[in-house]
């Protein structure tokens, strides 16, 4: 529907264009670029500040590349009154070089008497959408030299925009909803562009700007959107498992190391070789304050699954020998036999361990970190 | 309810009811818990098997006497005896074997008939398989009957803590029980002398010509 009206409205505007020359531009269309070019400015510093609010530590890049989409749709949609602009900043860049010759002399006049006119004549309502046609121009243009410009005509460009409100309110309406129809095009392609979060910060403000009409379908796209969300939480419960145990903070202790590890014990029988006691958390600690490598700093080797029981608890002794194989570490500790939480009646064991890491660098780490703890006297 | 062969705690203990088609992990699953251990071998659990699990939380130690079932039919005994007095359950099925899936109505309905209104956790294990049969999406029963669903691993371990906090947390009536570290005591003292030593080194050496057991990828991160 949007689409076909749009066409014939470019083709007429084509038409004029051919027809009258560079000195004239359709009121209409430079009234709907302004309002595009003021709604896509509005919402973007409406989204500025809800970042600020809401994401102040993040990259707002994806808000900046679409601000650049959206302009360059409003630059292709209003091709015809961007054209005419930069035919009329090319006479005003004349202007204001030095030493003009004599034929752009006649031209200069013009245009002095064009704005005198806009000044004073009654016919205002004609003039005013050229002068507020150039606002969109200068602002979606980099140079300095024609933001400079656009500054000088701030006042004017005002008075023309209550000239045009005054002498053609039928008019604001056509452009409100075509832009409404470029919001609802853009809507869709936020999602893909943004995080979930980003998405939904951007959005808001647009729905401050959107009809009646736009509003619910919007509303039904986001709660489709949060209901597939919840289904996919509920039946994909497959998240990395946070950890359920707290980490008891005991006085006195210092960790010097840390690792995740899987561990294992050599079977009594030597045909079974290697028996798998489970996967867990492995800590070094020693006595705060103690020297390093001294047997007062008690050197402990701690090793928790994910219920937070002990897989082993173990002093590293003077002399402790290892082997170091792919990503493992072999070595002999002695354990109480029976509950390794228990302590009192219960004989001493040695076992020897293989504790395997993520990978051959974690291993060698782990055997110098034992070594640099183990007591030297 | 403490068997007659089981010393009393002073803490409080539960009977835990483990149910589900034979070859499913359920022993295994016990077994990581209580030695640590991986037993890769099967062995199909004849009648049942009551293991004692001490967990420490931070409202104090709490314990689970896991009556491990059998699963199989012909193994199966009275199996309404194992069920009586039962605190709370855990039915198990293997996500690579639709029929273990497909059973878990009947195990919940034999369950229920014999314990009424207790927590249960749905468990379907060995996800760390590639080739499972039964996809996560798919496990929708646990909704129609008010249970709570974990996809566990007893051999990479991963969410085997989850069924313990869950049933632990109900039965306490406190949501926001959670276990704590087991206390390290002081670790046993070592004297080495030199005798002790070269039987160290012996055995490392001997250690060493162990080949290394397999390089299982389920070390996470």
């Amino acid at each position: 529907m949007d689409r076909p009206s749009f066409g014939v409205h470019r083709a007429e505007s084509s038409h004029q264009h051919m027809m009258a020359g560079p000195a004239t531009l359709d009121p209409q269309r430079a009234e709907a670029a302004n309002k595009h070019v003021r709604a896509l400015n509005s919402q973007f510093a409406s989204w500025v500040q809800s970042q600020l609010q809401n994401h102040p530590a993040e990259l707002w890049e994806d808000g900046m590349r679409d601000y650049i989409s959206h302009a360059s749709e409003i630059m292709e949609k209003f091709k015809d009154v961007v054209n005419w602009i930069r035919q009329n900043k090319t006479g005003s860049a004349v202007v204001l070089s030095p030493g003009p010759p004599n034929d752009e002399k006649t031209i200069s006049p013009a245009a002095v008497d064009s704005k005198f006119t806009v000044q004073s004549s009654p016919d205002n309502g004609q003039k005013g959408p050229v002068t507020a046609a150039s606002s969109p121009a200068f602002q979606n243009s980099s140079s300095p030299n024609l933001f400079s410009f656009a500054s000088h005509q701030k006042t004017p460009a005002f008075t023309g925009i209550f000239g045009d409100k005054k002498n053609m309110p039928g008019d604001s309406n056509k452009p409100s909803f075509q832009f409404g129809a470029n919001n609802g095009f853009s809507t869709p392609s936020m999602p893909s562009i943004f995080s979930a979060s980003g998405a939904q910060s951007f959005s808001m403000p647009s729905q401050t700007l959107f009809s009646v009409n736009q509003q619910p379908a919007i509303s039904g796209n986001k709660s489709a959107a949060e209901a597939s969300g919840d289904a996919d939480e509920d039946a994909e419960p497959e998240q990395p498992s946070s950890p359920s145990v707290k980490k008891a903070e005991e006085k006195g202790i210092v960790v010097v190391y840390e690792a995740k590890c899987k561990v294992y014990v050599k079977h009594d029988d030597p045909a079974n070789g290697w028996k798998d006691i489970g996967v867990g958390q492995l800590n070094i600690r020693c006595k705060e304050g103690a020297e390093k490598a001294s047997k007062e700093s008690t050197p402990t080797i701690v090793i928790r699954n994910d219920v937070g029981k002990i897989l082993l608890n173990a002093l590293i002794y003077k002399g402790i020998k290892m082997n170091v194989k792919k990503s493992t570490v072999a070595s002999i500790f002695h354990t109480s036999d029976g509950q390794p939480s228990e302590s009192g009646s219960a004989t001493v064991v040695a076992r020897t361990y293989l504790i395997r890491v993520k990978n051959d660098e974690a291993a060698a780490k782990l055997s110098a970190a034992i070594m640099e703890n183990a007591p030297l006297e | 309810m403490a068997l007659p062969n089981q010393q009393t705690v002073d803490y409080p203990s539960f009977k835990l009811v483990i149910v589900g088609d034979g070859g499913t992990g359920k022993t295994t699953f016990v077994k990581r818990h209580l030695t640590g251990e991986f037993e890769k071998k099967y062995e199909p659990t004849i009648g049942v098997e009551v293991h004692p699990l001490d967990f420490f939380t931070n409202c104090g130690k709490i314990r689970f006497y896991c009556w491990d079932t059998a699963g199989q039919e012909k193994f199966g005994g009275l199996r309404d005896g194992y069920y009586i007095h039962g605190q709370c359950a855990i039915i198990m099925f293997d996500v690579t074997s639709r029929l273990t899936y497909k059973n878990v109505p009947t195990w919940h309905r034999d369950l229920c008939r014999v314990c009424e209104n207790i927590p249960i956790v749905l468990c379907g294990n060995k996800v760390d398989v590639k080739n499972r049969q039964v996809k996560a999406k798919q496990v929708t029963f646990h909704r129609k009957k008010n249970l709570q669903y974990y996809e566990v691993s007893a051999k990479s371990n991963y969410n085997f803590e989850k069924p313990f906090l869950y049933l632990a947390r109900k039965l306490a009536g406190d949501g926001n029980l959670h276990f704590v570290e087991t206390p390290a005591l002081a670790p046993p003292d070592v004297t080495i002398d030199l005798a002790a030593q070269q039987q160290h080194e012996a055995e490392l050496a001997a250690a060493a010509a162990q080949p290394l057991p397999d390089d299982d990828d389920d070390l996470i991160e």
